[in-house]
């Protein structure tokens, strides 16, 4: 289940818009993100309307996520504008002998407050678009070999939440049959441990329907050299990346060193990784249509995450704002910059119509 | 194909081994029917065919085993899993994927097979079991026996050489059991599949199946042979082989077809009693009263439509009809789990709607589809003792024990609930809503898993506590049971009861609820082998 | 002492390197940059750290998988993890969570290395589920499997009493505190409030001053909201904990068995009395 494009174009259409949401501070760029966001969550949740079987996580709670969003947004806002007394503009005063939340409450800190806010609001739609759009079972089967099994466990949790549910309610109706009333938390105890033991026999039903067809396949005899270059590759990879992470914070004026051995490590692990998924033999039953429309998608996101990265290395300024002085309250707008904020509305103009 | 060399398996937790010393040689190609009272270690056995037992249960495992040439214990189900395909009782707690094409792929998958092969299995296992029309729907959203033809599909994908399935319609309706079974008659002919199936209905079996492996329980050695020699040694028969045997007929009838001969012969000589009066209602108001009743789900699905049913003490009535005709959602009307959308419901005088399910329970014993779910507690005893708490009565190991004993499992008083086979869950499930003393007593599906001695033995007990003036209301697919002990039939169908009247006549009119002894004399005088036998001269 | 295997080495490594991510932002003299550039790159040390974290975690899963993980465990870790998620929607005061009652038993009951896993896969589903899926799930990811984990590594005092209980519950509420104070920090170095010094980190603090500032922002944001998950945790140890921990090693049982092929060698059996060949 993939709505309207490819996975691995949603994927890339996912990781554009998270960097761009944790990269930018300046809010003109952050609402029009926003906005386009917005829109297309509208879109996908029109269609799951018009076909809730189509739906990747079946019946989503939609509102539930713009309610998360909003209390989110409107908590960052109070919470900053309450704990930072700081600016130029003031709205009025606490009483200075409050704790903490005394003192001048500013238009900055309320700024600061939102913005913050907007960053969270923009990733916490695009995460629900991109699951709602993928569905779990599809997220978890782009998951590469070597983690498959973790994938996999994950699957199996998630699918048996819904069957828990039913299993709860079917064992508090077995224990009001059998007269038991719960009064107070104690009472539950019956039930909780059904439920568990109900879970684990489940899941060892589920592990020997898995086994007896062949889970886990059979892996590819490994040679000696084979294994110790995965695991020297991986053990090696840690090392670097925790060394590179070390001198890159510590010596901040020249972070280079750091970032070679970063990217040295990430490679190192990532070859071990590689290989090390490659031994189990394991084959894809689906097949995902690559089409012109996922082209598209892909190259409009891989945009944006090229712009926001470059502007960020080279022009940190530009994506920029900080509302304190002494730098000014009104943010920089560029017309020609906040274009490719627009690019990821890209999937709710090219979706496709629900299929009758 | 199948070898055990004095093979021997034992749980952790238990003294005694379940498999012992066996030695058994299955012959390929051969369909073989599995049986026994249930926890004589029929699953046991199916599980070591792949290694799920040991390597699922722990415990030790001793001897030889080949199946196909490999030890399950050392290859690891998953060794096994290209030559022994496997099926289990509930389907859905096997299903590892959302969809019906990728649960059948899944096995292919996990063996890496390239992607056009697997297109092409699973076109093939689709068709094999008519259920192409299913591939692109959710599995949760298939019904019992549509689940299971997609369990076995999944097994075939691999084209294994062995089908084994572990009690593959327990859960079904007879409908839907019958297609699963025929499926299964089907790849047997046409693909020389060997299959080791365990079934308690083996009247819808014996007459196809090449060999019968019968565990007699009570650490017996298994019986192993012709389907005819092997029922003539077993008390598990069903009721036409059960009369066959006390009649002495040769050769032994595995069908109906083959025993009409028989009956036709007898029928002149049979000076039948003549047929009960239905008894005549003694004037009390009747234990439970249900007017008018109608309701509907959530989801808009009208379950119940102008119910009407009154049932006195002292009275056994039956409730039956298809999956979701209502007879479920009737019984929990009956103890405020579920509260009417019109009409009313009193049983013993309270109203159901307005009283508490807890308080009902007191004096209404209820069990439920599944008895497992029932219990709670981590010792046999301490079910009963919870009972008690939790309606206020005062502890009694006594009385508990002394019902226990009633129930035949006073025994395993100190096991843990969990650890006991189907048929006795069953029968704790049953004491923990008889330890209030209730006057009603309500069963859903009570015979599910159970074999024919275990259902003679709850007619029995279910007979008896009729006969001490309990009201009994009983939903059940089984007709046999119906046949042996209630005295009401009332069918239901679209949420409507058809029709309602004494058991005799109701299940001697009908084709689909007629017993096996009904089906060889078409009399409403014989339902039983008991009528017969008692009839002769 | 136990080999140390190759999945724990690679488990310990990049736990190291995620404690390393979450505490990196403090290494280090002040920035001699601007404070502007350094604030303009808050978002992109954040987003690497994330990464390094996300790494890091993939090479547990890696680890693990080399570890001929079977189906028994993943499906045990699997229906634990759904059982965690749903206690997840337990309502509670503040911080309160039961998120992580079945992380610390299971952990307690089958090891460290299950344990960071079932606190992993639990708060994964769980994320999933309530769509809190975002930049901050890899540190809730390794917080959790930290307190699993953690659980894990405690010694077993006086197995099947009341003691046993009281232990694990004291646990339970250090885990609670444990888990909010290593979560707070995945934003808090990226908070600049150089107008409330007291409470936040400053570039060139030395480790005293920060631990002082994080001490009390901690003691004024967080500590109160904490503090219910800890009694939360130990509150639901205390009632569920010991039949919980009956039903785990119940199953724990069926993860070993014995083979023995030539039987009359054995003790495992009694003689058995019945030699009866069943072939047709």
């Amino acid at each position: 289940m993939s709505i309207g494009f490819h996975p691995y174009a949603w994927t890339l259409w996912l990781a554009a818009g998270m960097t761009a949401a944790l990269l930018t501070r300046n809010p003109f760029y952050l609402i029009i993100l926003l906005l386009a966001t917005g829109f297309v969550f509208a879109a996908l949740k029109r269609r799951a309307e018009q076909d809730p079987a189509g739906s990747g996580t079946g019946p989503m709670a939609w509102d539930a996520v713009v309610r998360l969003a909003l209390f989110v947004w409107g908590f960052t806002i109070l919470f900053n504008a309450l704990t930072v007394h700081v600016g130029e503009h003031i709205l009025f005063t606490l009483p200075a002998s409050w704790p903490i939340i005394g003192g001048p409450i500013t238009l900055e800190a309320a700024i600061y407050g939102f913005i913050t806010g907007l960053n969270f609001v923009t990733l916490i739609l695009i995460f629900a678009i991109y699951g709602s759009a993928l569905g779990a079972q599809t997220i978890l089967r782009m998951i590469p070999g070597f983690a498959y099994q973790t994938g996999v466990a994950i699957s199996i949790a998630i699918s048996f939440v819904p069957q828990t549910l039913i299993a709860w309610s079917d064992i508090r109706e077995a224990q009001r049959l059998r007269g038991h009333r719960v009064k107070g938390l104690r009472d539950f105890l019956p039930l909780f441990v059904s439920l568990l033991s109900y879970g684990l026999d489940r899941a060892i039903q589920l592990a020997e329907s898995m086994d007896a067809r062949g889970f886990g396949g059979r892996p590819l005899p490994a040679t000696r050299r084979e294994t110790w270059l995965i695991r020297g590759g991986a053990i090696a990879g840690l090392f670097l990346l925790l060394i590179g992470l070390a001198a890159k914070s510590y010596y901040r004026a020249a972070s280079w060193p750091g970032l070679i051995m970063l990217a040295a490590g990430a490679a190192l692990l990532g070859f071990s990784l590689w290989h090390s998924g490659r031994r189990t033999r394991r084959s894809r039953y689906r097949r995902w249509r690559w089409r012109p429309r996922d082209t598209a998608l892909a190259a409009g996101s891989g945009l944006l995450l090229a712009a926001v990265i470059l502007l960020t290395w080279f022009m940190p300024k530009a994506l920029f704002y900080y509302p304190y002085p002494p730098y000014p309250l009104l943010p920089d707008f560029n017309p020609f910059l906040s274009l490719i904020f627009i690019l990821p509305l890209l999937p709710a103009l090219l979706l496709p119509p629900a299929a009758p | 194909m199948i070898t055990y060399d004095h093979f021997t398996y034992r749980y952790p937790d238990t003294p005694e081994p379940v498999l012992r010393d066996l030695t058994l040689d299955i012959p390929e190609g051969a369909f073989v029917l599995v049986m026994g009272p249930s926890g004589a270690g029929k699953s046991t056995f199916l599980r070591t065919l792949n290694g799920l037992a040991p390597h699922f249960y722990g415990g030790v495992a001793g001897g030889k085993i080949l199946v196909g040439g490999r030890n399950p214990v050392e290859q690891s189900p998953r060794g096994m899993a290209d030559l022994v395909g496997m099926v289990f009782q509930d389907p859905e707690s096997s299903f590892v994927v959302d969809v019906v094409e990728d649960e059948l792929a899944f096995a292919m998958e996990n063996f890496g097979l390239p992607q056009e092969l697997m297109r092409k299995r699973v076109e093939e296992a689709l068709d094999q079991l008519k259920i192409a029309h299913l591939r692109r729907r959710p599995v949760s959203l298939l019904s019992g026996g549509e689940k299971q033809r997609v369990a076995i599909a999944a097994a075939l994908t691999l084209q294994p050489d062995i089908l084994v399935l572990d009690e593959p319609t327990s859960q079904l309706d007879p409908q839907a059991a019958e297609e699963v079974l025929l499926a299964l008659r089907q790849l047997n002919e046409d693909l020389g599949l060997t299959i080791l199936l365990s079934e308690h209905r083996l009247e819808r079996v014996v007459h196809y199946v090449d060999y019968i492996l019968c565990w007699p329980g009570g650490g017996q050695p298994p019986l192993f042979g012709e389907p005819a020699d092997i029922l003539r040694q077993t008390p598990l028969t069903p009721p036409l082989i059960a009369l066959a045997k006390a009649l002495g007929w040769e050769p032994m009838p595995l069908t109906i077809k083959q025993g009409r001969r028989f009956a036709r012969a007898l029928k002149d000589q049979l000076r039948p009693a003549p047929l009960p009066e239905p008894p005549a209602p003694n004037g009390h108001p009747p234990a439970i009263r249900i007017d008018n009743l109608w309701h509907s789900y959530p989801n808009g699905v009208e379950a119940l439509r102008g119910v009407s049913l009154a049932v006195y003490a002292g009275e056994f009535v039956a409730l039956m009809g298809r999956n979701g005709s209502g007879k479920t959602t009737l019984l929990k009307h009956l103890v405020g789990l579920l509260k009417p959308g019109r009409g009313k419901v009193q049983v013993l005088g309270m109203d159901a709607s307005r009283t508490p399910t807890e308080e009902i329970t007191r004096a209404v014993a209820y069990l439920p589809q599944h008895p497992g779910r029932l219990l709670f507690t981590e010792r046999v005893a301490d079910e009963l003792a919870f009972s008690r708490r939790a309606h206020d009565l005062p502890s009694d190991p006594e009385a508990d024990r002394a019902l226990l004993r009633r129930l035949g499992i006073a025994h395993l008083w100190d096991r843990h609930p969990h650890d006991l086979s189907v048929g006795e869950q069953q029968r704790l499930a049953l004491a923990a809503v008889l330890v209030t003393g209730p006057q009603v007593i309500l069963l859903d599906e009570p015979t599910r898993g159970l074999d024919y001695v275990q259902k003679q033995e709850l007619a029995a007990i279910l007979r008896e506590l009729r006969d001490q003036g309990k009201a009994i209301l009983m939903a059940t697919h089984d007709v046999e049971l119906a046949a042996a002990a209630t005295d009401r039939v009332a069918l239901m169908a679209e949420g409507e009861i058809v029709v309602i009247g004494p058991s005799r006549r109701i299940m001697s009119e009908s084709l689909v609820f007629a017993s096996q002894v009904n089906k060889l004399f078409r009399d409403p005088r014989y339902l039983t082998p008991e009528d017969v036998i008692r009839a002769l001269p | 002492m136990r080999r140390l295997s190759y999945a724990n080495l690679i488990l310990i490594l990049a736990s190291a390197l995620g404690a390393a991510a979450f505490l990196s932002p403090f290494f280090g003299p002040p920035p001699q940059q601007s404070q502007m550039n350094a604030m303009a790159h808050s978002g992109d040390a954040m987003l690497m750290l994330t990464l390094v974290s996300l790494l890091a975690l993939a090479a547990i899963a890696a680890g693990v998988q080399s570890n001929e993980m079977n189906a028994k465990t993943l499906a045990v870790l699997g229906a634990l993890a759904a059982v965690g998620a749903i206690l997840r929607f337990i309502p509670g005061p503040g911080g309160f969570s039961g998120v992580f009652f079945l992380p610390i038993m299971a952990g307690y009951a089958f090891g460290a290395q299950f344990g960071f896993l079932a606190g992993l896969v639990t708060l994964l589903a769980s994320a999933f589920l309530t769509g809190g899926v975002g930049p901050w799930l890899p540190y809730q990811m390794f917080a959790a499997g930290w307190v699993g984990a953690i659980a894990g590594l405690i010694p077993h005092v006086r197995p099947g009493t009341r003691w046993e209980m009281i232990i694990l519950a004291g646990v339970g509420l250090l885990l609670g505190l444990f888990y909010g104070l290593v979560m707070n920090l995945w934003f808090w170095p990226f908070v600049f409030q150089p107008q409330q010094a007291a409470m936040y980190w400053q570039p060139g603090d030395g480790p005293l001053q920060i631990v002082r500032a994080y001490a009390l922002f901690y003691v004024v944001t967080s500590f109160v909201w904490d503090a219910w998950r800890g009694i939360g945790n130990a509150a639901l140890i205390l009632i569920f904990g010991a039949p919980v921990l009956r039903l785990l090693r119940r199953y724990q049982k069926r993860f070993h068995f014995a083979y023995v092929e030539n039987q009359a060698t054995s003790k495992e059996f009694p003689q058995p009395s019945l030699r009866e060949s069943a072939t047709p």
